[in-house]
């Protein structure tokens, strides 16, 4: 790990050794995850208790399949934020990525080829991304939107605008298929996390997405390729978007161009509510991860208490808020 | 001078008596006594920590005296705030222009009061007088520049122009001028300079600090010299000569002379690095020089000279558009501009600053040293072997005595001086042949400066070849085998060891004129 708590413990107790309570200094001494690790588990508690169907390993495998394709996106989008970029297209890509596969199959390629296909098509897309933001200098938000925009388009065009059936044998394995008990999305999800967290903290590529996230001009010219870096990220970002597309794709059975697209602001939300810090340089995967979690099981709970559909995206927004406004607490007591 | 002596205050716009400031147990100011009188132009000259920002910033309301009095037009002042100071007609126009890019030129002049109409509870810009404002404002200081033009579209000058004439519209009367010239041509300093000559004819004082003597010897009525925070000496511009002004400033001669004069340059004659012709749009007008192995070359120019650039020009980070010339790195053709290359070919660079330029603040210690080189630390498998850094990076913390938790605190949290030495080294430990250095010791505290010269010399003396570039001229005279001058963006003068303060600063700030004028 990149960070470590040590020096913020020796931060924290000068500057809040009078004014904070023994429970706040520990708090705040503790990484994000950490935090979230906590919320994540009083949350279950709390359902547990409210509701005998929650605490059921039927369930809880039900709820992380439910956010599987989320965190699929989340997770290399933690990499690009933390690294400086953003990629708003991401969600827009797994919509035409299903849209792509339907019509291909339609037309008689083989499934598996077609996924090969699609998974491209992502990785190129993020590599236009990549050269939009790098080459032309332009604002990742402001590119990545356009491309939102024009592959949601592109999906339209291709579709007219209706959904598309999506049945090839095999095919549904990977949405619905089980290994030793665990839904296949799930499984994807938590190995491309492990996956990435291994990247980014313990190779050089993962070392270097922290430098150019923390100080671009300074990595330029510690002889960082800084661009390289960024593109590779992007691809990386539309890659994980067609995988998602894909694995949406077999879970319904259908594919319509704006499947996904509600899932987008929920991806950014994950990585922000997961303390990867917008400004870049600072994050890891296991917040982003807990952070889907949580979001996940708030859902899954709110529906099984019977609170209307409504009112949980209320409650999501306001849990997002208090947990972004007490990481930045966090974050100002050790002097960020 | 420090005597404190009564004089009559009646022809005197500003009158600024015994001064005294301390921070801590430092005393910056002793003493200070300046006067502006109406109508008259003086320039403040000194060396980096003279203590000329202090005292502007006392006069400007910006900080609170210690002792002292200040007169204005006759009246004893104490400023409470800047804006106390402002309302009176006291305007500092630091180094960097402050204007609103994206207004007109009109408006940014009538900024602090604009003209406005109203009807009941409607208000709106008057744009006709603003107009007819600026223009009269503009017309006083004998320029022409369009009122409705946005300001983004004016060269620098001019922008300074349009802020001179925002003072003048909120009625300033004693105009302070940090440095105004650094990043202006010798044509538009020109047209400064009459603006500034209406100024005074209109009876405004003008305090212009500089460091350029040709400068305050153009325009200036008098000029000033503060060292160490007392005022050493005033000179009359016709009545006294350049070398005079540069004596005051520096003091004694043995001042700059080196501790560290044991460093002998390997005796080598073979060429490092060879430069040629080396441009870069508009601050260096090509400066050619060799680099000989094993030795420190310092590169010592006012701000503004082209020292700025150097460094980057050399290793690289700058846009390709604005830089040429040819560089051979060991006889061989060297295409500079690519950081990324440079580090590959041996060449390490310094900053000059390195929070923004050098450190990753949020990596810890032992990331920021291995940056460029983590390859080095790669096991097999493809991860960062973190022993193995830890381990490296701790021999160069006991080496350089950098004070620290260890290899794995963050970088942020060490102050300046070992967050320097972390950046040395980076390049140290990277076995870099060639080390391009910018400032490196700005913003450290003294012993900090004193060990990374002894760092910068022992690795010097086991081979490394250092580029010093530096507007510190106490620190090239201590360090360096040989000094090359610039003035205006060329290569004015070439010192051997030895050479003293006053030598470098006479060269540097006086030969300027000799070559603005051809």
């Amino acid at each position: 790990m990149l960070r470590r708590t040590q020096p913020r413990q020796v931060q924290v107790a000068k500057v809040d050794a009078n004014q904070k309570s023994a429970l706040q200094r520990w708090l705040y001494s503790r990484s994000t995850a950490f935090v979230l690790l906590l919320v994540y588990i009083t949350m279950v508690a709390v359902f547990a208790i409210m509701s005998p169907y929650f605490f059921t390993i039927r369930n809880i495998l039900n709820t992380g399949n439910n956010v599987a394709y989320i965190g699929l996106m989340a997770a290399p989008q933690t990499l690009l934020i933390i690294g400086g970029g953003l990629d708003l297209s991401v969600a827009a890509v797994a919509g035409f990525a299903g849209v792509l596969l339907s019509i291909l199959v339609k037309n008689g390629v083989d499934i598996w080829i077609g996924i090969v296909v699609v998974l491209l098509v992502g990785c190129l897309v993020g590599l236009i991304n990549g050269f939009i933001v790098t080459r032309l200098s332009i604002n990742p938000l402001i590119a990545t939107l356009g491309m939102l925009y024009m592959i949601e388009g592109l999906a339209l065009v291709l579709t007219g605008g209706l959904s598309q059936p999506l049945s090839a044998p095999g095919f549904s394995f990977l949405g619905s298929g089980r290994i030793l008990g665990i839904p296949v999305p799930l499984l994807m999800m938590l190995i491309v996390f492990m996956l990435l967290g291994w990247i980014l903290e313990r190779t050089r590529f993962g070392r270097f997405v922290y430098a150019v996230g923390g100080n671009a001009s300074a990595s330029r010219l510690a002889g960082i390729p800084v661009d390289s870096v960024l593109i590779r990220l992007y691809v990386l970002s539309g890659l994980s978007g067609a995988l998602s597309g894909v694995l949406l794709a077999s879970m319904l059975g259908a594919s319509a161009p704006k499947t996904a697209s509600g899932a987008l602001l929920t991806v950014i939300a994950a990585v922000i509510f997961g303390g990867t810090s917008l400004a870049g340089g600072r994050g890891t995967v296991w917040g982003t991860l807990l952070a889907v979690l949580i979001l996940g099981t708030l859902n899954n709970g709110l529906v099984l208490l019977n609170v209307s559909s409504f009112w949980q995206t209320f409650i999501q927004g306001v849990v997002l808020l208090l947990a972004v406004w007490f990481d930045q607490l966090r974050s100002r007591s050790v002097g960020e | 001078m420090s005597m404190c002596e009564q004089r009559s205050t009646s022809r005197s716009l500003l009158e600024v008596k015994c001064i005294t400031k301390s921070f801590g147990p430092m005393r910056v100011l002793h003493n200070v006594d300046l006067h502006v009188d109406y109508g008259e132009i003086v320039a403040l000259l000194g060396l980096n920590g003279a203590g000329k920002s202090t005292l502007i910033k006392i006069i400007s309301g910006e900080y609170n005296k210690d002792s002292g009095t200040i007169r204005f037009d006759g009246i004893e002042r104490t400023f409470q705030s800047p804006r106390a100071a402002r309302q009176l007609g006291i305007r500092v126009l630091p180094q960097e222009i402050h204007v609103v890019p994206d207004l007109t030129v009109g408006e940014n002049i009538l900024l602090s009061d604009f003209p406005i109409r109203r009807v009941l509870l409607l208000s709106w810009a008057d744009r006709t007088a603003v107009e007819e404002r600026a223009r009269a404002i503009l017309c006083q200081l004998g320029v022409s520049i369009d009122p409705k033009r946005p300001v983004r579209t004016l060269p620098v000058a001019q922008q300074r122009i349009v802020e001179i004439a925002s003072a003048l519209a909120g009625e300033a009367r004693l105009l302070i001028l940090d440095e105004p010239t650094a990043t202006l041509t010798a044509q538009e300093t020109a047209a400064l300079f009459n603006v500034l000559r209406r100024l005074r004819t209109n009876g405004a004082g003008v305090i212009f600090i500089t460091h350029r003597l040709d400068e305050a010897f153009e325009i200036a009525d008098r000029i000033v010299v503060l060292r160490d925070g007392t005022v050493v000496g005033e000179f009359i511009p016709h009545r006294s000569s350049p070398s005079d002004v540069v004596r005051a400033m520096v003091g004694r001669t043995t001042e700059g002379e080196s501790q560290l004069t044991d460093h002998k340059v390997v005796e080598t004659d073979s060429i490092l690095l060879q430069v040629r012709e080396l441009r870069v749009e508009p601050e260096l007008r090509g400066i050619t020089f060799d680099v000989r192995r094993g030795e420190i070359l310092g590169i010592f120019g006012l701000l503004g000279s082209g020292v700025e650039v150097v460094g980057r020009a050399i290793f690289g980070g700058l846009p390709r558009s604005i830089v040429a010339g040819t560089i051979k790195l060991r006889g061989n053709a060297f295409a500079s501009g690519s950081p990324l290359r440079s580090v590959r070919s041996g060449i390490g660079f310094v900053p000059a600053d390195r929070r923004r330029d050098g450190l990753v603040l949020d990596l810890d210690v032992a990331a920021n040293m291995t940056l460029p080189i983590v390859d080095r630390f790669v096991s097999r498998v493809g991860m960062v072997d973190r022993r193995r850094e830890d381990s490296a990076t701790r021999r160069w913390l006991s080496r350089l005595q950098i004070r620290s938790q260890g290899p794995r605190q963050r970088v942020r949290w060490l102050s300046g001086g070992n967050q320097q030495k972390v950046l040395l080294a980076r390049w140290f430990e990277a076995q870099a042949e060639l080390l391009i250095l910018e400032e490196p010791t700005r913003g450290v505290d003294v012993r900090a400066r004193e060990e990374i010269h002894r760092i910068i010399t022992d690795m010097a003396q086991s081979g490394t070849t250092f580029i010093i570039i530096s507007t510190d001229v106490e620190e090239v005279t201590a360090l360096c085998d040989r000094v090359l001058v610039l003035a205006r963006g060329r290569h004015v003068a070439t010192f051997a060891r030895g050479v003293s303060s006053r030598e470098l600063m006479h060269a540097a700030a006086y030969t300027a004129e000799a070559s603005a004028g051809s």
